[in-house]
């Protein structure tokens, strides 16, 4: 095997499959369709309405390298895309940002404010610069990208750490969540049982969605 | 990137992962009743969704037709690029050539007159024209 798999025919929907397949979505499909958006938008910067067109775009050019595979379900295949898509465009945001602190810059010279005096600070993102200059630009630049998205990234989960301050156990699934935990791994660790669970995991689908709006992005 | 900004993201990245499996395994009522708790009027934010999905489509067709455009702009820079390339004498010379070869032609486009007479850019003109018609390759060799 010289490990490069051959494609076999009809390994792939086509492109008008996948058309046909999305326009007959029952209108509980559109629902999930755009719930999922949601809770990939969110915390990425991009709004679910963009998201659901950008998904829908990407996965019908052929020079995306993304395909529908036979068997896979649709909701599945877009989920994963939509999955790509949030994660990369967290990265554009990333850089977004980073052109907004440039502007800044230019407009009001040098500043000594450090990304750590910055955060503690609370203040918004765009503010951050270390007044510094550096023999390694690129570096530089990088290193302060990573300080901005590390901020913004840290308000956003301390957002959620606050929302369910006084709710324990929702406080717990979510970072069970966060940590990668299994359902089960979940449940053992708080002791309840499934329909328990299934209400918990509910209010806190809920409340995330009342405090990062119904796009997923406020 | 730092252990910590990698956590976060990290973080934040298998929490939308959980919520989106979340959802993928809701049934159509719960769908249906949660839309309706976050949304207000279901059957607007269906039409809205109908109509992004719609967006989408025509995107991916737009994007479709720009890349075959650019495909074919390219083929013809590839295969016509060669000839315009060669020194004013060798184009000359391959007109001449074609000319002997097919007096039809020469008589038809009157192709001695213009070897002659015409300036780089009208020479280039009609090499890049018979290419096109096949007569010669891109290199000017005659087919």
């Amino acid at each position: 095997m010289d490990g490069k798999r051959e494609q076999q025919p009809n390994e792939f929907r086509d492109a008008a499959e996948l058309k046909e397949a999305v326009r007959a979505f029952s209108r509980a499909d559109v629902g999930r369709l755009r719930k999922i958006a949601a809770s990939y938008a969110f915390g990425s910067g991009m709004e679910s309405s963009d998201l659901v067109q950008e998904t829908i775009r990407v996965c019908l050019e052929p020079e995306s390298g993304r395909h529908w595979r036979q068997g896979v379900p649709l909701m599945a295949f877009l989920s994963l895309t939509m999955h790509s898509i949030a994660f990369n465009e967290r990265k554009k945001y990333r850089r977004l940002v980073y052109r907004d602190t440039e502007i800044e810059r230019a407009d009001e010279g040098p500043t000594t404010t450090t990304p750590t005096e910055m955060q503690e600070s609370n203040g918004a993102p765009t503010t951050v610069f270390d007044g510094k200059a550096s023999s390694t630009p690129v570096d530089a630049r990088e290193s302060e990208e990573n300080a901005i998205t590390r901020i913004y990234l840290e308000k956003v989960l301390q957002r959620l750490k606050l929302l369910f301050a006084d709710d324990p156990h929702a406080r717990a699934v979510l970072d069970g969540d966060m940590e990668g935990s299994s359902a089960d791994e979940i449940r053992q660790k708080l002791g309840i049982d499934h329909k328990t669970y299934a209400s918990i995991r509910r209010r806190v689908r809920r409340k995330i969605s009342q405090e990062f709006g119904k796009d997923g992005n406020r | 990137m730092t252990k910590n900004q990698n956590s976060a993201e990290q973080k934040l990245r298998r929490l939308a992962d959980a919520m989106a499996k979340d959802v993928e395994a809701m049934s159509d009522e719960e769908i249906l009743a949660e839309a309706k708790e976050t949304y207000g009027d279901v059957d607007r934010m269906v039409a809205e969704t109908r109509q992004l999905i719609e967006n989408g489509i025509a995107a991916a067709g737009r994007t479709h037709l720009e890349n075959a455009r650019k495909a074919i702009k390219q083929r013809s820079r590839e295969t016509q690029s060669n000839v315009v390339r060669l020194p004013l004498d060798k184009k000359r010379t391959i007109l001449k050539h074609l000319a002997a070869k097919d007096p039809a032609l020469s008589e038809g486009f009157t192709l001695a007159a213009r070897i002659e007479a015409d300036s780089s850019a009208d020479i280039d003109g009609l090499l890049e024209d018979l290419v096109e018609l096949g007569l010669i390759d891109g290199d000017g060799n005659i087919l």
